[in-house]
């Protein structure tokens, strides 16, 4: 019987931190070792990200723990044909934050409230805070190679939580110039980021 | 409006759709395959925006979250939902696919050593792919997981119908100088059997298949020993059950 030790090329993506599809499919089955490796993985993408919605820390807190419980909760449901792990991730992070800062937001002031956040917080602001790290320069640097409209028109909407209602308003543009420049202005951070199509 | 409606997957993708129009923009992505695939597109590129403003929570959350785990159900895995045309056995099968590309997505990233013994049966990368995705697709297929006092890393995935068992490990530290690693199948009588040895990556990481009969084998472990391997197991560095 022969025996056979093969090396196999993992290509470029060798740093990749370690596999939170995998640790999600133990989750589904309830292990909860996989479920406390996977939030060393994902908590701090997710806190990030609720941080930058939420703005309060208590209540980031309050979000970030519900997310990671919905994890907990959902991970049969994950279906890594249609997307990675981190995405499905922070897609559920992202609208968990925007539904509590939503909610938080009587219907009548709401329009208000977005110009007072926003003078809370100069538009370059996200763009200087986002990490320095290497693998987040390139984030940086495709953020920048937008037009201002783009830049400002998906900066608004993701980071701060805002409609494109909110975001037409604000920057006293019409309604379907920012959802074409919310589309477009994706697509192009897409292709300068790779992201696989 | 319909020609319109197409313009809004950033929008989506970005969340940035009041309550109202995002139930009618989800309809519309049941039956629009162009902006179903652009609005994932779009959702991965949003994922990064997120990932790039990582910030670590306070410490104490993670206790908190642990400690709720216990208390919150969990969801079974698919809705086999009659009104689905597809029916429940497709939903089964597509299922099953995404767990099998999932797993083969830790291998094909792992750049560590994948051992295979095997009846000669596997002989290019691809054949061995399918292997994982025969094992990962049985009726039967079982995980365990492990976390050593060290901090290693070991995930097993076990089909007795398929007589396979494949092991992933993790935060694997090189062996020592002259040293190399192996992997045992273990039965409560007889000998350990060994399945080879194996050198984990830089990352700690390696994944080793065995496609031979694993009989009655209820552990499976790893130790140090000489370079090239022994009989009998030395130094255990690891050992897990495995499911009956
Ligand atoms: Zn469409």
């Amino acid at each position: 019987m022969a025996e056979r030790v093969r090396r196999i090329a993992g290509g470029a993506e060798g740093v990749r931190p370690p596999d939170a599809e995998a640790l999600l499919l133990l989750v589904a089955r309830g292990d909860e070792g996989a479920f406390e490796r996977l939030y060393d993985l994902v908590s701090g993408p997710v806190f990030g990200l609720v941080r930058r919605i939420v703005r309060d820390p208590a209540q980031s807190e309050e979000v970030t723990q519900e997310v990671l419980l919905e994890l907990w909760r959902t991970a049969a449901r994950f279906a890594p044909d249609r997307g990675s792990a981190m995405t499905w991730v922070l897609t559920l992070a992202h609208r968990r934050a925007v539904d509590r800062v939503r909610s938080a937001q009587a219907a009548t002031d709401r329009e208000d409230r977005a110009y007072r956040r926003d003078a809370d917080r100069p538009f370059d602001e996200v763009a200087e805070q986002v990490s320095t790290r290497l693998e987040h320069e390139q984030v940086r640097r495709c953020l920048s190679s937008l037009t201002d409209l783009q830049r400002e028109s998906v900066e608004l909407a993701y980071y701060r939580g805002l409609t494109y209602r909110e975001v037409a308003e604000l920057l006293d543009t019409p309604l379907g110039t920012i959802k074409t420049r919310l589309r477009d202005g994706l697509i192009r951070l897409r292709d300068c980021l790779g992201v696989a199509r | 409006m319909t020609a319109d409606i197409h313009a809004l997957t950033g929008a989506y993708a970005l969340d940035a759709i009041p309550e109202f129009e995002r139930a009618a923009f989800e309809r519309h992505l049941h039956e629009c395959d162009a902006c179903a695939q652009e609005v994932r597109e779009l959702q991965a590129t949003a994922a990064r925006l997120g990932d790039a403003v990582a910030e670590s929570p306070p410490p104490e959350l993670k206790a908190r979250v642990l400690a709720r785990v216990a208390e919150v159900r969990q969801l079974p895995p698919a809705q086999h939902s009659s009104a689905r045309a597809a029916g429940p056995g497709s939903t089964w099968a597509l299922r099953l696919t995404g767990v099998a590309a999932a797993v083969l997505l830790v291998v094909s990233v792992s750049l560590g050593v994948l051992l295979v013994q095997d009846r000669g049966e596997l002989s290019d990368r691809r054949q061995e792919s399918a292997a994982v995705v025969r094992l990962l697709s049985a009726d039967d297929v079982r995980f365990v997981s492990g976390t050593t006092t060290s901090g290693m890393n070991g995930t097993a995935v076990v089909s007795r119908s398929r007589g396979q068992v494949m092991l992933l490990t993790a935060n694997m530290p090189p062996a020592p100088d002259g040293k190399t690693y192996q992997a045992w199948l273990m039965a409560r009588s007889g000998k350990p059997k060994s399945v080879g040895v194996f050198a984990p990556d830089q990352a700690g990481r390696a994944s080793i298949m065995d496609s031979m009969e694993i009989g009655d084998a209820n552990q499976v472990g790893v130790s140090v020993e000489a370079a090239g391997g022994s009989d009998t197991p030395h130094e255990v560095v690891m050992a897990m059950q495995l499911p009956a």
